[in-house]
């Protein structure tokens, strides 16, 4: 008898053992996974359905009530506020003429890192070293490097007869100023990845070139630089996403302020989100402007999915 | 939990320590306003350069009140940009606002307006204070339902600091009282601004547009029906007087030359104070702590102080409140009051804010300035308050007055012409209106 | 996109312990070493990092000297000798918030690298080595909200959120929307795909282990040099972020970031020596892991770029 109840017992801990088991392979996936799509919920999904919510209403520090207006807000953001539609050229206008020179120094440095060169990681870290400064510290600096009277860049200028120029008075001047610190800061690190991929070109089509008498030159520009287009145009369509959030070069370039100069000359979306939450306390209008710009980053990060993977069905 | 500031230090790092970063709203300490050794801590939230901190208020106070524990917070902070914000957040949110808040006049209006943050210090019998105070600051300390919210910290009278050294070489007067003969009116004023430009000197006669515009706006409202930008239902007002006529200089200025770029509180702003960029600025009495640190041993006797054009005026001045949400309603009302008092006015004066108490101006009027060669500064001030007439700065005032200036230092960079500038002013404050909302 | 999420083809290497390097890969994209660099390429080279670092010493400069420095030209390019001075003063000013910043900082930043590179091993793991239902549906929608930068975007009602917990001037406020990170999950999900072999996992499953004790005794140790990559990346973009811990934290609880904002533009802005003494003090530690960790940050960039 007790051998009856001792295998019962077997076979109940067995099952036990077995549902265990089995929830282990089945269960324990989703639990590990969890904690990630929790707090996504909690802090992604949630609040953006709150915006949107916000975004429908009439709702400030001074009127609390939150009043339904449809989309009033966006109306007013789209139309009538013209630092709005503004900014967005603006953001683009920086990240257009941030890019491009970025792109050609960064693939001419990668270039440089790429040959026979001593001490290789001494070279690639100076390279990436303006990365350790933090966009506030960039900021402080590059703002008085563009100083209208007593700044370097002005200096310099000067010495060739050219007259002070307040950098942050029209539009072009203060994008190529604010530009500068984008650049500054990630021309290394996109050297880097630019490096990272010419390492993964055959050394055989650089060898059949050298054969048929193509100087480093022509190697460049007929091997390295068609071989690179997919990681080119990927890097910079991921930069388009961060690009649209730039903000804290903007504002330390005006004193801490939102208004991005004297007519939002080189106020950016995310400055005027923040401006219309902070100055104004319009939680409304400041969420609408959230949703627009995720709107715009959606289209980019779109356009940055259709680009790619046409390049990877071209291959 | 709280985060780290500097005297919840100890306390939160030992929570790190022990690994308790629980995700549980805080855990209390300092909550109900009193330390772990159970003096009651008081709190006072502050902008710019109150001058309590450097004439050492907080030791005083703590020695003649041994149960209380006095923190001043936000010395430094930019008013519009960080401490409003943050102050209207904290109001809303019912914590992190202090037992004593201090508030310029610009946002006085705003403040007031909702009756309910605040307490009513008449219950303390505070309202005994009111013959200490001319009746204009005193009545700027009440809500519109008539309760006694603020006593006054310090008036904003003007005066003009400009730079010998620049005057000399243009050819005008450097002697303070010439200089303010040459310019008792704002018709002087230009003609002076004229001959500046004129003489070719290398510098811009005034720093930037907002500044004057800031003293010419309130001299012409307190000299006419008191309207300045927007009224008290949120209407704009941009055809009163003062706004015609102090934009109207600020153009005439500009057309001259006679207006520089340097944004007020920009570091451009700051160098040229201590190089000589511009020969003059508007200066309330808090300003001249600000350019003697801006302009530090580089400007050491350059700048000096004169009486402004026109005739009385004020800008800037606060008022310390008590939020309603102290838990130390009383205590910090008492403290309010006591560094509002005259003596306590008269010991942060060392770092320039100017007496609002009329006893407290009495015992600085005698008092010179030797950063700016000496000048008179407690006679000039003093006389430029003297007259002054009540402001009604309405509640959205603040966000206005931004919009304005940003067009203003539009039209001097080149943004805006001078037949644009009035659009311009328009729609932007058209746009703070509406974003405002009221 | 889709291309990534196909699992790659099993390890045909043998299953080798995890504490063991991994052979160098990058050899055999042998472009690297044709060209001999000429003289101009060097020059170049060296005008390029000169501009880069030049930024970077002038902060030096005027952090050693005072605040005329800052506005002359042709601009002073020796460091003086008040650094010293300035450093300390710069410390020891109690309206400045630097060293209360740094902690602050080091608290928030050192928190949150942990956590994702704990959240994110856990969930790159179950993605690429542990069969359940959605999986890849699951892991599409991380790579999907990988670009979006979610944390500014929600920001007005996060703010809300924050206000109505009464959790402003927290640690929790500034550190749990930061914990949300799909980067990190696609990085360790390619690191686990590269470093732990299904052999290894089957064996201790047969030997009656959990998952949970699979994840902590054979995928973290393999992973281990991928958490460094992670743990970097991750902790020098959080001691860079402004934005959130600008709305919910304030000038008496700042972060780094927001202790300089404050001395640069706040009334303290008068005194340009210490704004740029406080920006040198505030790049010290990213200067310090970046000088020690060197290696792992351009490998952790090169490869994470290649593997995308």
């Amino acid at each position: 008898m007790t051998t009856a109840v001792d295998t019962a017992r077997t076979h109940r801990r067995q099952t036990f053992r077995d549902r265990l088991h089995k929830f282990d392979l089945k269960g324990t996936p989703y639990l590990f996974v969890a904690p990630f799509f929790l707090l996504f919920a909690v802090f992604g999904l949630f609040p953006m359905g709150y915006t949107m919510y916000a975004s429908l209403h009439d709702w400030s520090t001074r009127k609390p009530d939150q009043t339904f207006v449809g989309l009033d807000n966006y109306r007013f953001l789209l139309f009538e506020y013209d630092r709005f539609p503004w900014s967005i050229v603006n953001t683009l206008g920086m990240f257009a003429i941030a890019t491009i020179p970025q792109l050609i120094v960064a693939l001419m440095v990668a270039n440089a890192l790429n040959k026979r060169l001593r001490a290789q990681l001494t070279w690639r870290m100076l390279v990436l070293a303006p990365i350790v400064t933090s966009v506030v510290a960039v900021g402080v600096v590059f703002a008085r490097i563009w100083g209208q009277e007593y700044g370097m860049v002005n200096g310099l200028l000067g010495l060739v007869g050219i007259d002070n120029i307040n950098w942050q008075a029209e539009r072009w001047s203060s994008w190529i100023a604010i530009s500068s610190m984008v650049d500054w800061r990630w021309m290394g690190y996109n050297a880097l990845i630019f490096l990272a991929a010419m390492q993964t070109i055959p050394r055989q089509l650089y060898e059949a070139a050298a054969i048929d008498g193509a100087g480093s030159r022509q190697q460049f520009w007929k091997i390295t630089v068609p071989q690179l287009k997919p990681v080119i145009i990927f890097t910079t369509f991921i930069s388009t996403v961060g690009g649209m959030m730039l903000f804290v070069e903007p504002m330390m370039f005006d004193s801490g302020r939102f208004s991005g100069g004297s007519d939002g000359q080189f106020q950016t979306t995310s400055m005027v989100l923040i401006d219309l939450l902070r100055t104004h306390g319009n939680y409304g209008m400041s969420a609408a402007a959230g949703w627009l710009l995720f709107v715009v980053i959606l289209l980019l990060a779109g356009l940055n999915f259709l680009v790619v993977n046409r390049i990877q069905g071209n291959k | 939990m709280h985060l780290l500031n500097r005297h919840r230090g100890k306390a939160a790092l030992a929570a790190i320590a022990a690994g308790t970063l629980a995700l549980s709203a805080c855990s209390g300490d300092g909550d109900d306003g009193t330390t772990e050794d159970g003096k009651i801590q008081l709190t006072v939230q502050g902008f710019g350069t109150l001058g309590y901190i450097q004439a050492g208020l907080e030791e005083q106070y703590e020695s003649e009140n041994p149960d209380i524990d006095v923190v001043f917070e936000g010395d430094g902070l930019n008013f519009e940009n960080d401490f409003r914000p943050a102050m209207e957040a904290a109001l809303q949110a019912g914590s992190g606002a202090g037992d004593v808040m201090a508030m310029d006049e610009q946002a006085m209006a705003q403040m007031m307006a909702n009756e309910d943050y605040w307490v009513d210090l008449a219950e303390y019998g505070y309202d005994s204070r009111a013959e200490e105070y001319p009746q204009w600051k005193w009545d700027l300390g009440h809500t519109p339902g008539g309760k006694l919210a603020g006593f006054g910290t310090d008036v904003g009278g003007m005066g003009m600091c400009y730079r010998t050294d620049l005057f000399a070489e243009a050819g005008l007067p450097t002697e303070r009282t010439e200089v303010a003969a040459a310019w008792a009116d704002w018709e002087g004023f230009t003609t002076v601004a004229q001959t500046f430009v004129d003489s070719g000197v290398d510098a811009a006669f005034l720093d930037s547009p907002t500044q004057l515009q800031n003293m010419l706006l309130g001299q012409v409202a307190g000299q006419s029906d008191g309207q300045m930008y927007v009224d008290a239902e949120g209407n704009l007002t941009l055809d009163s007087e003062a706004v015609q006529t102090s934009v109207n200089t600020i153009i005439e200025l500009n057309e001259m030359g006679a207006i520089g770029t340097f944004v007020s509180w920009s570091e451009e702003w700051i160098a040229a104070q201590a190089e000589g960029g511009f020969a003059t600025m508007p200066c309330p009495a808090w300003m001249l702590g600000i350019v003697e640190d801006n302009a530090g041993d580089a400007g050491a006797g350059n700048w000096d102080f004169a009486a402004a054009p026109g005739v009385s005026g004020n800008w800037g001045g606060s008022w310390l409140l008590v939020p309603a949400q102290s838990p130390n309603p009383e205590e910090a009302a008492a403290l309010a009051a006591w560094l509002t008092a005259p003596e306590q006015q008269v010991a942060a004066f060392e770092s320039g804010p100017f007496p609002s108490t009329l006893e407290g101006a009495q015992m600085v009027s005698d008092y010179t300035n030797p950063y700016f060669n000496d000048a008179p500064v407690g006679e000039i001030i003093a006389a430029s308050v003297a007259e002054f007439p009540a402001l009604e700065y309405t509640e959205l005032h603040p966000s206005v007055k931004g919009a304005v200036e940003g067009a203003l230092n539009g039209l001097v960079d080149g943004t805006y012409s001078s037949d644009d500038i009035w659009d311009a002013i328009q729609s932007e404050a058209e746009n703070a209106v509406e974003l405002g909302g009221l | 996109m889709s291309t990534v999420l196909k699992p790659p083809a099993p390890a045909s290497t043998p299953a080798r312990p995890a504490n063991q390097k991994r052979p160098k890969k990058r050899r055999k994209g042998a472009g690297a070493h044709v060209l001999e660099p000429t003289v101009l390429t060097r020059v170049g080279l060296i005008g390029v990092i000169a501009l880069s670092i030049f930024p970077l010493y002038w902060m030096i400069v005027i952090a050693s000297r005072d605040t005329a420095a800052a506005s002359q030209f042709p601009p002073v390019l020796l460091p003086g000798g008040n650094l010293g001075a300035n450093v300390e003063r710069a410390l020891t000013d109690p309206q400045a918030n630097l060293l209360l910043g740094l902690q602050n900082s080091f608290i928030i930043t050192g928190t949150v690298t942990v956590s994702v590179v704990l959240i994110s091993s856990l969930a790159g793991f179950a993605f690429a080595k542990l069969q359940f239902k959605g999986s890849k549906l699951l892991m599409f929608f991380v790579m999907a909200i990988m670009m979006v930068p979610i944390q500014h975007l929600g920001l007005v009602p996060m703010y809300l959120m924050m206000v109505e917990l009464e959790w402003l001037d927290t640690y929790q406020a500034a550190i749990l929307p930061f914990l949300v990170n799909g980067f990190g999950i696609f990085l360790m999900r390619q690191y686990t795909l590269q470093s732990v072999p299904d052999e290894l996992i089957e064996a201790a499953r047969i030997d009656g282990a959990s998952t949970l004790r699979i994840w902590w005794r054979i995928v973290l140790p393999a992973l281990r040099p991928g958490m460094v990559v992670l743990g970097l990346l991750t902790f020098m973009l959080n001691w860079n972020e402004f934005l959130w811990p600008f709305l919910v934290l304030s000038s008496e609880t700042p972060t780094i970031q927001l202790a300089i904002r404050q001395i640069s533009v706040g009334l303290y802005s008068t005194d340009l020596s210490m704004v740029f003494t406080g920006t040198l003090i505030s790049i010290i530690p990213i200067t310090i892991l970046f000088i020690i960790f060197g290696r792992q940050i351009v490998s952790g960039i090169m490869e994470g770029s290649t593997k995308q």
